[in-house]
Order: structure tokens, then C-alpha cells, then sequence
């Protein structure tokens, strides 16, 4: 349209202006007036032809805008080429066509780019959630990702670590030594750490990322402290199970050698070594049938019939069978019943057990002079019995060892006040065994109270099914 | 300069705060030692003290070499100063750590006393405030570092508590006057920890504000360079 239209209008209008350039040059005198005239009148005309080229031109490059604008509808960029003069289509074409290709890759690099924002988000949740903490660091040792199980782990407070240094953010040095050596060496470091400030022991692994150079390095940490404790325990349970049981041996046979093997021992010495004799088999024996006890009560051999015990007549009892010992002490021995009688749901020999236990306890680490106190009262659905004494107390860091078995606070002196070492493991099994607890808050220099919760009656939700633990479920029970 | 200036003062932040982690790991065995004595490790103590001696003298050398080729002012000569002051606190709070894990192996050859709770309670608050200094100096908070300072007065009232009861169990027990005396002597240096993560805390209000704030009781004495 363009080329078979506009080509001939110029054509026919510069031949037009030309032949009359022509003529007006050589007939100029003749002209006169005339001649003016007409040339205003070619002017109109040069004027007119200005314009319809200029709007022309200007529905052409509107065209050509919409139809370059449209490259990412291609619908529409065809209905807009369609309209174009042949010679613009023909000069478009091309452009059309990688408008279409690059449409083509941009939509690839969007679905791309979808997945893998999907699947860093996976990936950070996984990150996230994982038991273990983990932390990458690139090669200036500056944080790149850090989960909530590492800042737990490692004691960070800040809010904004990442992009900080990790010496800044973490400031322990054995974190930042195995991070620098594998940084240095690429080569894997594992090592067991101790946190200074929470004592958790931390099990850290370092690996450099896999690239070359490498970019950084990946921190996996996993927390080892129950683990550690445990391993703990059981070597204390069998280094003292050993003492405890080799100790009594030992003198019985110290004893029964000088028996043997002197035969100028006096009646006097021998009745003194056989008195000991007696008194450590006794020692012997009372240790192992705790044991036997204590295995009974776990594995719930022992068919505990679970009813309504009435806390008063079991304490009164208790006190009665202890006040010997208590006025021999010079310890005052008393009992402060409540307004309104308490019953618990238990067994009613194994409540004066832990009764016992927690009195017998109570008297022999309280000096002369001193006070033991058994309370009893009921709060909410639990009935509690708590022991008090103004003894020595038990230092804050120990309190929570108290309750395994052979645990001495002071080994030496705990020794020489007798009693098995088992006591307080069998109070808190029974405690458990009839679905309650025992607690324990003491304070050095004056004194400790021990509080036993068991279910009142009517809460039978409370005693836990036969062969489940209901606390320190994880903990082995040989070592409870 | 300006490169060269930038790059010494990354370094010193860094050795500083090595340092730092290096010293809290020690404070922290040496006061876990009042609980469990153990030979071995405090030998191990003493010997990373001496490998704390030398990295506050590096330190310090560092600190000069900055100032002398650089002449830093405003807050670049502030950090420099700042960091030497921290490093020599520091130095010193090793040295306690050393003298309370010999403390430590002394109870361990006398009879048998348990540790107060009020002396650890004590021993952990000390020890935490001269985090919370580093902290206050990692994050240049000066809120932060003068709430350190605050809570040095109840450390010194911890510290009063602790000596009358030990004291007092003295005269009750002669008996046992050697270990007292052992935790009379680690309950004086574990109070000096707090003084040491008080005067930490006071430097970074310095290097923050600018402003001396020691010995703010006794007189006004503002400074800013």
C-alpha cells in the first residue's frame, strides 16, 4: 500500500513542482501578478502534501509500536502484524519470530525459577526443623545459614547473625578452630565440644562444601549431653554397686582371717570381731535385698493393690516407730496433721516404705537439736506429704543425683551414717508406681523437704498402666 | 592508610575476640573446678594463661603499631585504645582463672566441704557478666554495658555475704580453717571477675560515646577526641 500509493503521489507532485519551477523561471516577466498567485496556491498545495505524509507517517509508527509492544502476546502481535504494510512485515518478521523464541525461554526460566524457590524453601524448612543444628559458613567465615537447633546449641543471642563473622557471633574457640582447620586443610574435623556457659556437649562435625576452590564450610551439631550423662551414670551405678557390695565383704573377711589365723586373740577382741561380722552381713544383706526390691518394684512383680490409705494413721506410725532414734538424737520428732483427714490412693505398706525412707533420711543428716517436721494436706488433685528438716542441706548441683541409686552426696561421711544408698531410688519408684512423684528443695546450712505426691481417691487417671514409667522414660532404669 | 587503617583494626577485632573466647572458656573450667577438682586440668589452665600472656602482648603490640603508622583519630583511635584496655582486662581475668583452679586443688587435698550455693550463684553471675561485656563490645551497645556495670554492686554484696558466712564457719569449725580459707580466697578472685567485666563494660561505653565513665562517683570527667 505504502510503496503503490505514496510512491506515486511524491513522484506525480515533485514532477508537477518541477515542471512549473521550470516555467515559472523562464516566463517570469510574463506572469506578473498571476504568478504570485499561483505560487501561493503551489504552496497550499506543498503544504497539504506535508501534512497527509506527516500523518501518514505517524498511524505507521503507532502501528508499528503496538505490533513490537505485543511480542509477548503473540495473538495479538499477529492481528497487529496483519495490519502493517507489506514492506514493515516483511521488515518485522524476524523480529516477531525471536520475540516468540525469547518468549518461549522466558516462560522456562520463570518455571524454573518457581521450582527452585520451591525447593530452597523445602530445603530451609528441612533446615529448619531438623533435630540437629546446622551452619554454613563461606571461606571469610561469615554465617550464611543458621537453624534454630544450632543457635540453641551454641548459645547465640543475636537476632541478625547472618553475614557476620562466625568468631564474632559464636566466640568459642574450639567451634572456630575446627572450622579454620577444615577451611585450611579441607579435610573433615568431628569433635565433641562442652559449651561453657549451658555445659551441653555438643557433638560437631565440620565439612567443606563440595566445590573448587571450596566455598565454605557446613557445621552439623548434635546435642550428646543426655547421652554423656547417662554413659555417666551407669559408670558411677557400677563403679559404687562394686564398693557397696565389696566394702562389707572385705571386713567380713579381715575379720574372720584374724579369727583364723591368730589364736591369741582374747574373748573380748573375738565377741567385737564377730559383733562385726554380724553387723556388715547384716549391712550385706540389707543392701542386696534392697536391690531385689528395687528390681521388684520396677518390673512390677509385686502385686500392689492401689487404695484408700489415710495419710494420718500411716504417719502417726511411722513417728511412733521412729522417736527412739529421734530422742536419742535429741531431735524433736513432731507432725503437723491438717484441718480435714487426707487420703491417697496407694498401698498402704509401701506408703509407710517411703514414709521410712524419708524420716529415717531426715534424722540422720539432721544434727542434735535439731527438728523433723511431717506435713501432710491436699492440693488440687493430689494429696501431698512432704518431710522438712533443718539439717545440713544438699547443695543445688547434687539435688538432682539424690534419686539414683548408691548416689552420696559426701561419700565418706554418708558411709559412716549407714542405710544402703537405695532409699530414695525406692521412694521415688514407689512415688511412681502409684502415678506421683517426689521432689526435693534444700538450701545449705538450713535444711531440706522432701514432698511426695500421690493421686487422692476417685483419681484413678493418675496410676499409670502396669510396665509403663511415668517419668524419666528415656533414662535406662537399672540407673534410675 | 584508610585501606591499611581498616585492615589492622579487623585484625585486632578478631584477636581480640579469639581472646575473649579463649579467657570465658578458662574462667569457666576454673570455677567448674571448685566443684570437682582436677590436677590435670588445672596445669592445663596455667598453661593457657601463658599462652594468653602472649597474645595480649601481641595484642598490644599490634594496638602501637596502629597508632604509629596510621595516627588514627575519632572513633578508629577510640577502637585502638579500646581494644588494648580489654585485652590487659582480659589477660588479667586469665590470671584469676589460673589462682582460682590452684584455689580448686587446694580443697581437693583438704577434707571434704561442699561448695556454698551462694558461691557459685555467684561464680556463674560473674562469669556471665563478663559475656554480656564482650557482648555489650561485639554489639557496641552501650545499655547493655552500663547494665553490666550495674550489676557489679551485688556481686560485691555477694562477695560481703559469702566472706561473713565462711568466717563465721571458721570460728565454728577450726578444723576445717585451710579449705575455708581456700574458698575465702576463690570467692575474693571470682569477685574480681566482675570488676574486671565492669571495667570491659566501661570501656565500651567509651568507645561508643566517647565519654570516661570510671570512677564517675568521685568526679565529672568527660572527654571526647
Amino acid at each position: 500500500m505504502f510503496r503503490d500509493v505514496t510512491f506515486w503521489k511524491v513522484f506525480v507532485s515533485s514532477i508537477g513542482i518541477a515542471c512549473l519551477a521550470a516555467l515559472i523561471s523562464f516566463q517570469w516577466d510574463k506572469l506578473g501578478e498571476s504568478a504570485v498567485w499561483f505560487g501561493m496556491l503551489l504552496l497550499c498545495a506543498a503544504t497539504l502534501q506535508s501534512w497527509w505524509m506527516h500523518r501518514r507517517m505517524r498511524n505507521l509508527l503507532t502501528a508499528l509500536r503496538l505490533t513490537v509492544g505485543a511480542w509477548d502476546d503473540p495473538e495479538l502481535a499477529q492481528t497487529q502484524h496483519q495490519r502493517l504494510p507489506s514492506e514493515l512485515q516483511e521488515l518485522l518478521q524476524p523480529l516477531h519470530l525471536a520475540g516468540g523464541r525469547l518468549l518461549r525461554r522466558v516462560k522456562t526460566v520463570e518455571r524454573l525459577a518457581e521450582e527452585h524457590a520451591q525447593r530452597t524453601e523445602l530445603l530451609h524448612a528441612v533446615l529448619t526443623t531438623v533435630a540437629e543444628g546446622v551452619v554454613v559458613v563461606d571461606t571469610d567465615e561469615r554465617l550464611l545459614f543458621v537453624n534454630e537447633t544450632a543457635r540453641s546449641l551454641l548459645e547465640i543471642t543475636a537476632r541478625q547473625v547472618l553475614d557476620r563473622p562466625l568468631w564474632e557471633v559464636i566466640r568459642s574457640s574450639s567451634v572456630e578452630e575446627a572450622v579454620q582447620t577444615v577451611l585450611t586443610s579441607e579435610e573433615d574435623v568431628h569433635r565433641e565440644v562442652v559449651m561453657p556457659r549451658s555445659k551441653l556437649v555438643v557433638s560437631l562435625t565440620v565439612t567443606a562444601l563440595p566445590s573448587e576452590p571450596v566455598p565454605g564450610a557446613v557445621l552439623v551439631l548434635r546435642d550428646m549431653t543426655t547421652l554423656r550423662k547417662l554413659e555417666s551414670m551407669r559408670r558411677d551405678f557400677v563403679t559404687n554397686v562394686s564398693h557397696e557390695l565389696k566394702t562389707p565383704l572385705t571386713s567380713i573377711q579381715a575379720y574372720a582371717d584374724t579369727l583364723l589365723n591368730d589364736p591369741e586373740t582374747d574373748r573380748e577382741q573375738e565377741e567385737y570381731f564377730l559383733n562385726r561380722i554380724i553387723s556388715e552381713s547384716e549391712r550385706l544383706h540389707d543392701i542386696i535385698l534392697d536391690l531385689i526390691r528395687l528390681g521388684r518394684i520396677e518390673s512390677q512383680e509385686d502385686d500392689f493393690e492401689a487404695q484408700e490409705v489415710a495419710v494420718g494413721a500411716v504417719v502417726a506410725d511411722c513417728l511412733e516407730d521412729h522417736r527412739a532414734v529421734a530422742e536419742a538424737k535429741n531431735i524433736q520428732l513432731r507432725s503437723e496433721p491438717p484441718i480435714k483427714p487426707l487420703s491417697v490412693l496407694a498401698d498402704a505398706d509401701e506408703l509407710r516404705t517411703i514414709l521410712d525412707n524419708l524420716v529415717d533420711n531426715a534424722i540422720k543428716y539432721t544434727e542434735s537439736t535439731g527438728h523433723v517436721t511431717v506435713r501432710w494436706q491436699q492440693a488440687e488433685d493430689m494429696g501431698i506429704i512432704s518431710v522438712e528438716d533443718d539439717g545440713a542441706g544438699i547443695p543445688l548441683d547434687r539435688q538432682a543425683r539424690i534419686f539414683e541409686r548408691f548416689y552420696r552426696v559426701d561419700k565418706a561421711r554418708d558411709r559412716q551414717r549407714g542405710g544402703t544408698g537405695l532409699g530414695l531410688s525406692i521412694v521415688k519408684h514407689l512415688c511412681q508406681l502409684f502415678g506421683g512423684s517426689v521432689e526435693v528443695e534444700s538450701q545449705m546450712g538450713k535444711g531440706s523437704t522432701f514432698r511426695v505426691r500421690l493421686p487422692l481417691v476417685g483419681s484413678q487417671d493418675h496410676v499409670p498402666a502396669p510396665g509403663t514409667q511415668s517419668a524419666l522414660a528415656d533414662v535406662p532404669a537399672v540407673l534410675q | 592508610m584508610a585501606q591499611h587503617l581498616s585492615r589492622d583494626l579487623r585484625k585486632l577485632h578478631r584477636d581480640l575476640l579469639a581472646m575473649s573466647s579463649r579467657v570465658e572458656d578458662m574462667i569457666h573450667q576454673a570455677v567448674d573446678q571448685l566443684g570437682e577438682p582436677n590436677f590435670d586440668q588445672a596445669v592445663k589452665i596455667a598453661k593457657l594463661d601463658d599462652a594468653i600472656d602472649e597474645l595480649d602482648v601481641q595484642i598490644e603490640d599490634d594496638c602501637l603499631k596502629a597508632l604509629a603508622l596510621n595516627q588514627p583519630a575519632g572513633v578508629d583511635l577510640r577502637r585502638i585504645t579500646t581494644v588494648m584496655k580489654i585485652s590487659g582486662e582480659l589477660e588479667r581475668v586469665a590470671d584469676i582463672a589460673s589462682n582460682i583452679a590452684q584455689r580448686a586443688c587446694g580443697l581437693a587435698e583438704s577434707p571434704e566441704i561442699p561448695i556454698p550455693d551462694r558461691l557459685k550463684e555467684m561464680a556463674h553471675d560473674a562469669v556471665d557478666m563478663l559475656h554480656r561485656a564482650i557482648d555489650a563490645y561485639v554489639d557496641l551497645d552501650p545499655v547493655k554495658a552500663m547494665q553490666v556495670c550495674g550489676d557489679d554492686d551485688a556481686i560485691d554484696h555477694m562477695n560481703r555475704e559469702i566472706i561473713d558466712q565462711l568466717i563465721l564457719d571458721m570460728h565454728r569449725t577450726p578444723e576445717r580453717i585451710e579449705p575455708l580459707l581456700h574458698l575465702f580466697s576463690a570467692s575474693r578472685q571470682i569477685e574480681r571477675v566482675a570488676d574486671h567485666a565492669t571495667n570491659i563494660a566501661e570501656d565500651v561505653v567509651y568507645l561508643v560515646e566517647g565519654t570516661i565513665i570510671r570512677h564517675g562517683r568521685h568526679f565529672e570527667h568527660k572527654q571526647v577526641i
